[in-house]
């Protein structure tokens, strides 16, 4: 990894249930706990795991879009939750979001050009004719024809308005993208469009992102390292290519195998599939988490957790890793 | 997994011991169109699909291909107004669904032919037990007493594999997981014994590794029942993983059918060939993903002459003059495109 953008350092963010009609009061969700990770200038670090798993909250905290609980973020050797007001702004404009449903995430009572033009308005960049051009620069940067800056969302198909989405991220040329599940809510043949977009991006711009999915094959095309998440913990983090060709995290190796393949020939591999649900992260398991459902589980697994150790280049966090 | 009394009765359930891969529901020149403000929507338009006993077929496409609809319409299940079935014919074993009565079609759901969903939260209902759901449809159809439709709704839930099935089915909806409530849509989509399951989407809103225990049990059920099965995906994973016969759908047309192994080593239509180009491989380095340029068209202006012409790289001058049908190719393969007139 060349220069790190982003550190984090003992990210925890706990979400406390509120007292009340459904709720328990004292129940505590651990959606992120204690996590450390570092992304690199240019690189794409990809988190996956299975719904609740906090890969969300984990790139919702690394923008400052969410206070932790404990633990510091480092965007560039700064500390961004204590940033002064003017840090804030400069920090806002290097870093950007784009959300999973391009259908909720765009006011379908702005025009694209002010949708678009939105940011460079709140950061006073641009207006009049000078955004008009901005806008019309962006849109073709992602793929659009400018002239459909007048119209209205609902006048988009869901790739184009993704497209939309990517354009408003990038209104501010930031250095770090948090794509959260970009593709996930897009038909197949949509879907390449846009990943093959980002990445012509990345290369033209020298973007940073984080890319959420629950979609390994995805992830193994557009990412450089892959960070799996188990109930708000790191359990492996290494290149794309070490861990689909080897997991040694267990967790690792049922999620990949748990995976339909494209291909009838493979429908008799050898498939050993996880038995159980996901455990609900109010309650954690002690020791560690995945050992409910762990085949490989012994009796220190439920006694004591596992740190995230080094493996040559490549951490995992198990009692018993694999390989 | 399944028990003892689920495979005594596999003897006496209707037409399930017939030979395999026996026609079972033909659907011939099926169209179901909606009129609204803006012109009529021809969402399915002239389908034709055979549905094999013991068999899975799958039905592939993009949003808005017509695949859910053509699954409603076989079930006579389309809002009307504004869809309506304006022709074709719906045959399951010797029966054509419809010219059926209302009352008749009532005793066919459920019985002959169920369904499941892709979202089980909004297919069950919030105010009622999950085991007094599947008992009403025992209940119903079968003219069971409650205890008994007790007692097989037990043997369904363990047929099912849902955990601790005395506790489990008293509870409701909300106190399940996602793969709990879908276990319980299968087990109410089963506890008839129906001929035919079709089942939509029913692992897309699951995560991987619960959809693969969904899948399995959806096979290992299938394979015990020899029953039939339809199962409508966008997902070319889930359909390689279980189906054997395979139709592709684009903007309300079947545009190729072939056994799942012959689809997948020599698809012959440029759509589906282009959609199994641009999946990213799992297991190796990626190049640059292919892209099928430009959109699904709009049902209500629908190009003329080949309806993908627009997005295919091999379109030629007749593609943007005249519909192509369904060529044979040899055995099953069907496929829309004039490259392959015979």
């Amino acid at each position: 990894m060349a220069e790190t953008l982003v550190t984090s350092n003992g990210l925890k963010k706990y979400f406390a249930g509120s007292a009340g009609w459904f709720g328990k009061s004292g129940d505590v969700v651990r959606a992120v706990d204690n996590i450390n990770i570092a992304i690199g200038k240019n690189e794409t670090l990809a988190l996956v795991g299975e719904s609740g798993c906090g890969k969300s909250t984990l790139g919702r905290l690394l923008i400052n879009l969410l206070e932790p609980t404990e633990g510091e973020v480092y965007f560039k050797r700064q500390n961004i939750y204590k940033l002064n007001p003017a840090e804030r702004t400069a920090f806002r404009k290097q870093v950007q979001i784009i959300f999973q449903d391009p259908y909720a995430s765009l006011n379908p009572r702005m025009k694209v050009r002010s949708i678009i033009g939105e940011p460079l308005e709140t950061h006073s960049l641009a207006q009049g004719k000078e955004m008009d051009s901005r806008v019309g620069e962006l849109m073709n940067l992602v793929g659009l024809e400018k002239g459909y800056m007048t119209r209205y969302p609902h006048q988009f198909s869901g790739g184009q308005r993704q497209r939309i989405g990517i354009a408003r991220a990038l209104a501010l040329n930031p250095e770090l993208l948090i794509c959260d599940e970009p593709v996930s809510a897009l038909d197949v043949s949509i879907q390449s469009q846009i990943l093959n977009l980002l990445k012509d991006l990345q290369q033209q711009l020298g973007l940073t992102y984080l890319f959420i999915s629950h979609n390994l094959s995805v992830v193994r095309y557009m990412a450089n390292r892959v960070c799996v998440m188990f109930l708000g913990k790191v359990v492996e983090l290494g290149s794309c290519k070490a861990v689909f060709d080897q997991p040694l995290h267990p967790y690792t190796q049922f999620l990949m195998m748990a995976v339909p393949l494209p291909n009838p020939k493979l429908r008799n591999r050898e498939k050993r599939i996880l038995e159980g649900d996901v455990p609900s992260p109010i309650n954690p398991p002690p020791g560690c988490r995945f050992h409910t459902r762990c085949p490989y589980a012994k009796g220190i697994c439920a006694a004591e957790e596992p740190e995230l150790a080094d493996f040559g280049g490549r951490q995992c966090a198990c009692h018993f890793p694999l390989g | 997994m399944p028990d003892d009394s689920m495979t005594a009765q596999k003897a006496d359930s209707t037409g399930n011991q017939r030979p395999e891969g026996e026609v079972m529901l033909t659907v011939a020149g099926l169209k179901t169109y909606f009129s609204t403000r803006q012109g009529v929507i021809p969402a399915v338009d002239d389908i034709s699909l055979e549905v094999r006993r013991g068999k899975i077929l799958g039905l592939v496409g993009e949003s808005g291909c017509g695949k859910s609809i053509t699954a409603l319409s076989i079930l006579r299940l389309v809002p009307s107004p504004p869809g309506k079935i304006i022709a074709g014919r719906v045959v399951l074993d010797g029966k054509n669904l419809l010219e059926l009565t209302e009352k008749e079609m009532g005793h066919i759901r459920g019985n002959e032919i169920s369904m499941i969903f892709q979202e089980p939260m909004t297919s069950l209902n919030p105010v009622y037990t999950v085991g007094k759901q599947v008992m009403e449809a025992l209940i119903l159809h079968q003219k069971l007493s409650k205890a008994q439709a007790r007692e097989k709704a037990l043997a369904m839930f363990n047929l099912v594999g849902i955990p601790e099935p005395e506790k489990r089915i008293d509870v409701y909806p909300h106190q399940l997981s996602g793969g709990l409530r879908q276990r319980v849509m299968i087990a109410m989509a089963l506890s008839c014994r129906p001929k035919l399951l079709i089942a939509d989407e029913p692992t897309t809103a699951l995560d991987v590794t619960v959809q693969a225990q969904i899948l399995r049990l959806m096979k290992e059920l299938q394979e015990e029942l020899n029953s039939a099965i339809i199962l409508i995906t966008h997902d070319l994973g889930v359909v390689a993983e279980i189906c054997d016969d395979v139709n592709v759908m684009y903007a309300g047309r079947i545009v190729e059918h072939a056994d799942v192994y012959e689809l997948f080593d020599r698809a012959l239509h440029p759509y589906t060939a282009g959609l199994l180009k641009s999946l990213p491989k799992m297991y190796q380095e990626n190049e640059r993903l292919y892209n099928i340029v430009g959109m699904v068209p709009n049902l209500l202006q629908l190009p003329k002459g080949c309806r993908f012409h627009p997005r295919c790289e091999s379109a030629r001058a007749i593609c943007r003059e005249a519909e192509p049908a369904l060529f044979e190719t040899g055995g099953s393969h069907l496929v829309r495109c004039w490259k392959y007139k015979g």
